[in-house]
């Protein structure tokens, strides 16, 4: 569904992704784990068209969209959900939404997915009039997968969704996560740090260390691999 | 002191009101975007009359109502308020080194614009305001355009782009950026129409205009006055309800928020940012158009300097990037000099005094701290 080959980023000078390859099938979550600064929320940028690979190539469903706008790769049902969860703080929650829907014509569609998102996260049903800056992280976490839902991707892209959470509420978003994958068939790519947990919700995983794929593999293998439960399990 | 509150003043101060509220909201809107002073916008409004009065007529009356020829005048400022932010303001988001070309090219046309003035001296005659009417102006106002689309087509801004390498930019080179686009608007509207004072022609101002609709106190409100009041004032509440009602209008808040993550969630952020100078200079139009009749005689390439200035004061005033906030600046200003004679001094004077104990003006928030 989505592939990359050996793609390159720079941010200036700085050599960011140094020839990343990687592939996502229909119907998988994907996880990419590694340290801070290996690349991973670069990554993502890049396949959503916010920066532009130096070199390499990057297919989506058999087309080419390294070189597309980030509004017509939003079009073509592939929603990133960026880290720090970046919720418009001005905006009320139904305007998030709104946001979320801004490309979609269908009136009556938006409204039935708004309904649902309200039924999977009650906690912003309550909220709808409230401002955005004026929920909890947890709660802000939600509204920005359901503000993505609401694009009504086929692949969701989401950075780091338990930054800065408690674990309870980490363990909540992960069990949506699973849900959405499971009960709705939505392909998930997800970037994560906090390892353990991701390779339990992921079917497979990539390692990053430093711009490059260091290794990939089934997610159980690799939460049994020596090297990686070292270097990323290592407080389990 | 107090033979200054006079009904004949208070007219006065809201027709000020008015003018500078419809001008502030442009300032405003496009600073709450793309953090940038448009000093361009005084000239939009200065466009705005220009473009009138052509279709009513320039030398003679072409029987058209200047009702009627509001509706082109708001049309191309808008165009033209969405090509400066296309030719300038975007190579200046993109990094582009047009916008430094455009810059500097303002500066030569100053440059030469006051060398004609200098040779000349007389310019109701200058021998090249004769000129400028005709083919040779005409011919200058098309080159601008072309060359633009020349510079920039491309993805890193085309011939200039590729041979001289990308620009850094910062606030100051938007500040020089943002002062050569009013400086080439104003010298290519006097190199074509010259640097005469004018007036619409009486034949398409519509008689009620010029009569009494009311009285305020001993003070007749004429129509041009209530019409403009009651223009501003329904521009602003429909202004209000775009903004605060319509998805183009959240996107634009969005955009002022968080420009990345609105791309993201399929925000094309340069035509909302387009959009946003559309509304502005169509406003900043009604006020060029509404303004001149009103005072009669003042339609020239310079008219748009004060105007702009004390609205920029407005929306600073009132916050820089909050929209109701330019509103009630316009309106502070407008007051501020039509009760004390027209004074220049006196508004901004007011406006650093507020701003030293409110440094983001009267309705600007502190910073939200964003999650
Ligand atoms: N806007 C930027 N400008 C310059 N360097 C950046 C920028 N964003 C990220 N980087 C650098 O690129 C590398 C990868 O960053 P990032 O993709 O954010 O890592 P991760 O998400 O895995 O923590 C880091 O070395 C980081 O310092
Ligand atoms: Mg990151």
């Amino acid at each position: 569904m989505l592939e990359l080959k050996n793609v390159h980023v720079h941010y200036g000078k700085i050599h960011a992704l140094k020839g990343v390859s990687l592939e996502v099938r229909e119907g998988e979550i994907v996880t990419i784990i590694g340290a801070n600064g290996a690349g991973k929320s670069t990554t993502l940028k890049t396949i959503s068209g916010l920066l532009r690979p130096t070199e390499g190539e990057i297919r989506y469903e058999g087309g080419p969209i390294h070189l597309v706008q980030p509004s017509d790769i939003v079009a073509r049902g592939l929603c990133h959900t960026p880290e720090g969860r970046r919720i418009f703080p001005e905006l009320t929650v139904h305007e998030n939404l709104d946001m979320g829907a801004y490309l979609r014509k269908d009136k009556s569609g938006i409204e039935k997915d708004r309904e649902h998102v309200y039924e999977m996260f009650p906690i912003l049903a309550e909220r709808r009039e409230q401002h955005g800056g004026t929920l909890s992280g947890g709660e802000q976490q939600m509204l920005a997968i359901a503000r993505s839902i609401m694009s009504k991707p086929r692949l969701l892209m989401l950075d780091e969704p338990s930054l800065g959470l408690a674990p309870i509420i980490v363990q909540q978003i992960f069990e949506v996560i699973a849900r959405l994958n499971r009960e709705e068939g939505l392909t998930i790519l997800l970037v994560e740090q906090n390892a353990s947990l991701a390779l339990k919700t992921a079917h497979r995983g990539y390692v990053f260390e430093t711009g490059t794929v260091l290794m990939s593999d089934e997610a159980s293998s690799l939460a049994a691999n020596e090297q990686v439960r070292a270097a990323y399990l290592g407080s389990d | 002191m107090a033979d200054l509150l006079t009904p004949e003043n208070l007219v006065n101060a809201l027709s000020l009101g008015a003018l500078y509220a419809l001008i502030a909201v442009g300032y405003t809107m496009v600073y709450g975007i793309i953090k940038l002073i448009n000093f361009a916008h005084g000239e939009i409004y200065m466009l705005g009359a220009f473009w009138a009065l052509l279709v009513v007529g320039m030398e003679q009356a072409t029987g058209i109502n200047l009702f009627v020829a509001i509706v082109p005048a708001m049309l191309l400022c808008a165009a033209v308020g969405m090509t400066v932010d296309w030719s300038a303001y975007l190579s200046l988001r993109r990094r582009l080194p047009l916008a430094d070309g455009l810059s500097i090219g303002g500066l030569t046309l100053l440059g030469v614009g006051a060398i004609f003035y200098k040779l000349t001296g007389d310019t109701t005659h200058a021998w090249y305001s004769e000129a400028a009417h005709g083919v040779f102006g005409w011919s200058i106002v098309a080159l601008v355009p072309v060359v633009m689309l020349a510079l920039s087509i491309g993805e890193k801004g085309g011939m200039l782009g590729r041979s001289l390498g990308r620009v850094s930019s910062d606030r100051l080179s938007a500040l020089i950026t943002a002062i050569g686009m009013s400086l080439i608007l104003q010298t290519l509207a006097q190199l074509v129409w010259g640097a005469d004072y004018r007036a619409f022609p009486q034949e398409s101002i519509p008689a009620w205009m010029n009569e009494p609709s009311f009285h305020l106190g001993d003070a007749p409100v004429l129509g041009k006055e209530l019409t403009m009041w009651v223009v501003a004032l329904a521009m602003m509440a429909g202004l209000h309800l775009l903004v605060s009602r319509t998805k183009i209008g959240t996107a634009m808040r969005a955009c002022s928020m968080d420009q990345e993550t609105a791309a993201l969630m399929g925000i094309s952020v340069d035509r909302v940012i387009a959009f946003t100078f559309l509304i502005g200079s169509g406003m900043a139009a009604v006020a060029g158009v509404l303004y001149s009749v009103k005072v009669g005689g003042n339609i020239s390439f310079r008219m748009g300097y004060y105007p702009g200035l004390l609205a920029f004061a407005a929306a600073v005033l009132g916050g820089i990037g909050n929209i109701r906030g330019a509103m009630l600046g316009g309106v502070l200003i407008g007051f501020l000099q039509g009760f004390t004679g027209g004074t220049f001094t006196i508004p901004f004077l007011v406006m650093i005094l507020v701003l030293l104990v409110l440094p983001r003006g009267i309705l600007g928030e502190p910073q939200a701290t964003r999650a």
